[in-house]
């Protein structure tokens, strides 16, 4: 028995966790495809079994449309922004700048705030009448007009430039990590050869950092597809539901309207879009360590 | 490295064409970096400035300025007084909530990854990169997937609601994470070591106190302020399984500054901002080059 | 009296066969050295006779007790690793109590015991320092200190030099050979520098991709190798081989190699001979020598003139590539005799030393 316990203890002391996470994770995701083809209100029950139903229903929903679109909207644009500005001020950093740390540090710190204090802190920079516009105002461009949180055509930028301020430290620092992982002799090889330093960048350090760019796009993507509180936050899905995201219509539909079927097939789908992202990716991992 | 400019030639002289040229384009690049850290800086400035401001100043417009009259009421309203929901004690209660809930939590899930780390770095078994699979797969996954199934778990538990409850799902869903952390710093820990302990006569557990944790000062740091940061500033399982007297500090900021009851006290709002942000940010100042390593290694976390 | 028996071991990681079938018998007191080339299975059959690997099939025995499903900590052995894996965390006095104070063995005796072990090893000064404070050798020390405090019944050593400058190599060696000729315990060797093999063993197992390939005394593996891949892996420079075949004239044999015909009156054939057989001829560098040195039976060599194409100057001697036909062979010649190149020279052959290959089954016949 004692010769038994210690050779597995390996199996032992991860037995534990094997079955919190077979039950929590694998069991519950299995839950919740199992509660989606259910009619389910308030309480999950498996006596109304409607099919595909809820994901039709999904489909026909506006409310899912808005949201499922903001998604991608939000996703590019995000993406967009985030990976060009952070490699640009990864590239501005690099430059044997004095204070690199000060700088370094200034970009990164909104990485330690939680994407309330940041929905927050924009929702008071963008409000017409005490932020940013007011100020601009006072600086003598009465014109200017700063009405994306009420304006729900543009409230996206919101949510782009407020997850911008605090997503981009971590997209600068793995590019700033590449860059220096880059050989030193491309820049003098280059140098010799006088390319200018904007073209060495363009057609030779850019394209070394394509795996960088991997892992940023889909870390970023897996973040997108799971924001939540920046939402809530910042906009509540508002004006109207202009900024709604599919998890602010998960939750509203789990918690507030009661319609748990529909809600457990809007996170089924979600999740059938992280799944989107990662295999390829993972994919892609596997085939290039092989 | 070397790019956009030379560095300014030292030796001192005429201002040559080139020279005038490279100083500019210096002068430039630092123009671009200032206008990049007022835009990151500028916030958090806005964010402290306001907090000590009072209401007709706030008004009255002049968000870059500095308080004319700073006053620390509005910290003090924010911390002790302020209504959120139907009661008016401040945040101070929830700050507690949130700490009784994160250092127990932090704490559990980092010795549970510690050891599944362990586990699979060092005690492999066949199956074992199955395991590691299942259950770094974890960090992908979009919680809002689970959330239903929690909810009805913790109300069949009688944890609904509960500050122990929190912790219990956090310390789960902090599983995937943590060991993956600690599994691939381990994998570095040479096998020689583990080997020689054995024949020795040390067992896993030893092994694993004895010499591996004295070699993992540094993963144990990240993970701890990787954790800590990913639960204090959680919302939405806070938001999903707590109720308001159990609510931590994400919740209680967000219910103070977007309800839509009574007149918006603006400085009071900033005060609790900086108040929710304080531990992490703390954190992030004191301990910043682990803190950027546990969010690279965590950043699959999103 | 066997110390250690294993037998029909067996070991797969997955589909691959890291082990085929190794049958091995080691008297105790003995010094077995294990030498092959990185990646044929050394390191894992040592592993497996400590216990840290199991095996796939077959059986382990130390000591007269089948210690097949025994932990590594209850079979009373010691190892010695490449990377010497000290404990960086604690002392070197800790490192070396560890192993008898997981044994229960009280601090009263344990103190002793490894300040007596420190100052054999002359490390006594440094039981205070971190491993990280120590050079390599000291550390070696260290390591080889750890694992005598124990007083095993088998020690094992998995290339502890490997990691040690060409001159420290050296006196390490010396000095392990001491130790094991003063304690006599049983050890296990693991090395792929055939100069430590050679000089270490009283008995040494040669490996290949999983199998043995010999086992044998060095004078034996190096003098008498099974099969051209043993004849090729020991020796520096390495081995002539000459391809010819072999000629049966009223039973003398003698094997045409092309620009010769090479009498093998006094070879000890182990399978009887085949005219025509197509065999692969081995002779060590230091048996082709100018014909004027004696040989080591002391007779009169065969002898060949050849031409030298090339010399180098090597310090102890001087090697001499010599063109035979199409062929080259390499000879080892005294340092003060220096053929000048392209001047054929009279070259003595010392045949009592030759070895004779199948070509196709590349074994000794
Ligand atoms: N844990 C393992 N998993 C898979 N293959 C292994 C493992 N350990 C060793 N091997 C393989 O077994 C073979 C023999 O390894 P080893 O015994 O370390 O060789 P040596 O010590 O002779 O250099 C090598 O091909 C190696 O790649
Ligand atoms: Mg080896």
């Amino acid at each position: 028995m004692r010769r038994f316990l210690q050779r597995h203890m390996s199996q032992i002391a991860l037995s534990p966790s094997l079955a919190l996470i077979a039950i929590f994770l694998y069991g519950f995701i299995a839950y919740t495809a199992a509660v989606s083809t259910t009619n389910s209100k308030a309480f999950p029950r498996f006596d109304n079994f409607v099919g595909l139903e809820q994901y039709w229903r999904l489909l026909h929903t506006p409310r899912w449309h808005v949201a499922f679109t903001n998604m991608f909207l939000f996703g590019g644009l995000f993406l967009l922004v985030t990976i060009s500005l952070g490699l640009v001020i990864a590239i501005l950093i690099d430059q044997r700048i004095r204070a690199e740390s000060f700088f370094r540090s200034i970009v990164m710190y909104p990485m330690a705030m939680s994407f309330v204090v940041t929905g927050i802190i924009w929702q008071w920079l963008l409000n017409p009448t005490l932020g940013i516009e007011v100020m601009v105002h006072q600086l003598g461009f009465t014109s200017f007009r700063l009405d994306w949180l009420t304006n729900p055509d543009t409230v996206i930028w919101a949510l782009v430039v407020a997850a911008f301020w605090q997503g981009c430290g971590l997209v600068m620092a793995l590019f700033l990590a590449g860059l220096r992982g880059i050989d030193e002799d491309i820049w003098k090889a280059a140098a010799i050869d006088g390319i200018p330093a904007w073209r060495v960048y363009v057609f030779i350090v850019i394209p070394m950092l394509a795996p960088v760019f991997l892992t940023v796009v889909v870390l970023l993507a897996l973040s997108i597809v799971r924001s939540f509180d920046l939402v809530v936050a910042l906009t509540n899905g508002g004006p109207g539901v202009s900024s709604d995201l599919p998890s602010v219509f998960m939750f509203d539909m789990a918690f507030r309207r009661t319609n748990l079927g529909l809600s457990a097939a809007s996170a089924v789908v979600m999740l059938g879009t992280v799944l989107a992202i990662l295999i390829p990716y993972l994919y892609a991992e596997t085939r290039e360590r092989a | 490295m070397p790019a956009l400019t030379n560095a300014l030639p030292r030796r001192s002289g005429w201002l040559t064409p080139r020279r005038r040229k490279a100083i500019l384009t210096r002068g430039f690049l630092y123009f671009l970096l200032v206008i990049v850290a007022a835009f990151f800086a500028g916030p958090l400035y806005i964010l402290l400035s306001t907090s000590f401001k009072t209401m007709p100043e706030i008004q009255s417009g002049g968000l870059m300025t500095l308080p004319h009259e700073p006053t620390v009421q509005p910290w003090i309203t924010a911390w002790g007084e302020a209504c959120i929901g139907i009661t008016c004690g401040g945040l101070k209660g929830y700050f507690g909530n949130s700490m009784v809930m994160t250092i127990p939590a932090v704490l559990i899930s980092v010795m549970i990854g510690a050891i599944n780390g362990y586990a699979l770095a060092k005690w492999p078994f066949p199956g074992a990169r199955f395991v590691f699979a299942a259950l770094v797969a974890g960090n992908f996954v979009p919680f809002q997937v689970v959330l239903a199934p929690v909810a009805v778990t913790l109300r069949t538990l009688g944890l609904f609601g509960s500050v122990e409850g929190l912790i219990l799902i956090h310390v789960i869903y902090g599983i995937p994470i943590t060991t993956m952390l600690f599994r691939n710093f381990f994998l570095s820990v040479p096998n020689d070591l583990i080997k020689a302990a054995r024949i020795d006569g040390a067992g896993f557990f030893w092994i694993f106190f004895r010499i591996v944790l004295p070699l993992s000062p540094s993963v144990i740091v990240v993970a701890l302020i990787l954790q800590f940061t990913g639960i204090w500033n959680d919302f939405l399982f806070a938001v999903s399984f707590s109720n308001p007297s159990s609510a931590p500090m994400t919740v209680a900021l967000n219910n103070l500054v977007n309800s839509n009851f009574g007149v918006k006290e603006y400085n009071v709002h900033m005060a609790a901002t900086v108040i929710a942000a304080a531990p992490t940010l703390i954190l992030y100042i004191l301990l910043g080059r682990y803190f950027l390593r546990g969010m690279t290694a965590g950043a699959v976390k999103g | 009296m066997i110390d250690i028996r294993v037998s029909n071991c067996n070991k797969s990681y997955g589909s691959l066969r890291v082990l085929k079938d190794i049958n091995l018998e080691i008297e105790r007191g003995e010094f077995i050295v294990l030498l092959g080339p990185s990646g044929c299975g050394k390191s894992t059959l040592l592993h497996i006779v400590a216990g840290l690997d199991r095996l796939s099939s077959g059986e382990i025995e130390i000591g007269g007790r089948d210690v097949t499903d025994v932990e590594p900590k209850d079979r009373d052995i010691a190892m010695v690793f490449q990377s010497y894996a000290l404990y960086p965390t604690m002392s070197v006095r800790s490192n070396m109590e560890f192993g008898l104070r997981m044994r229960g063995k009280p601090m009263s005796e344990i103190r002793p015991l490894v300040e007596e072990k420190a100052r054999m090893l002359h490390i006594d000064h440094l039981l205070d320092r971190r491993p990280s404070q120590l050079s390599g050798g000291q550390r070696q020390r260290v390591a080889i200190g750890r694992a005598l405090v124990r007083d095993p019944k088998v020690f094992l050593f998995d290339e502890p030099l490997s990691n040690l400058d060409a001159k420290l190599r050296a006196s390490m060696r010396t000095e392990i050979k001491k130790l094991h000729q003063s304690l006599g315990t049983t050890a296990i060797y693991v090395t792929h520098d055939q100069l430590e093999a050679m000089t270490l063993a009283t008995r040494m197992v040669v490996m290949k991709a999983g199998e043995i390939q010999q086992i044998g005394k060095p004078e034996e593996v190096y003098h008498r190798p099974v099969n051209l891949f043993v004849a090729d892996f020991l020796g520096n420079p390495g081995m002539n081989f000459m391809k010819g075949h072999l000629r049966l004239d009223g039973g003398r044999v003698s094997a045409d190699v092309g620009a010769a015909t090479l009498p093998l009156d006094g070879y000890a054939f182990e399978v009887a001979p085949v005219a025509g057989q197509a065999v692969v001829i081995g002779l060590r560098p230091e048996s082709i020598q100018p014909a004027s040195v004696q040989m080591s039976d002391g007779g009169a060599p065969y002898a060949l003139t050849l031409k030298p194409i090339l010399t180098e100057h090597t310090g102890s001697d001087n090697l001499v590539v010599l063109a035979m036909g199409e062929q080259e062979i390499v000879g080892k010649f005294p340092s003060d005799m220096l053929p000048k190149l392209g001047e054929p020279v009279a070259i003595g052959f010392d045949l009592s030393r030759v070895s004779v290959f199948d070509a196709e089954s590349e074994r000794r016949i």
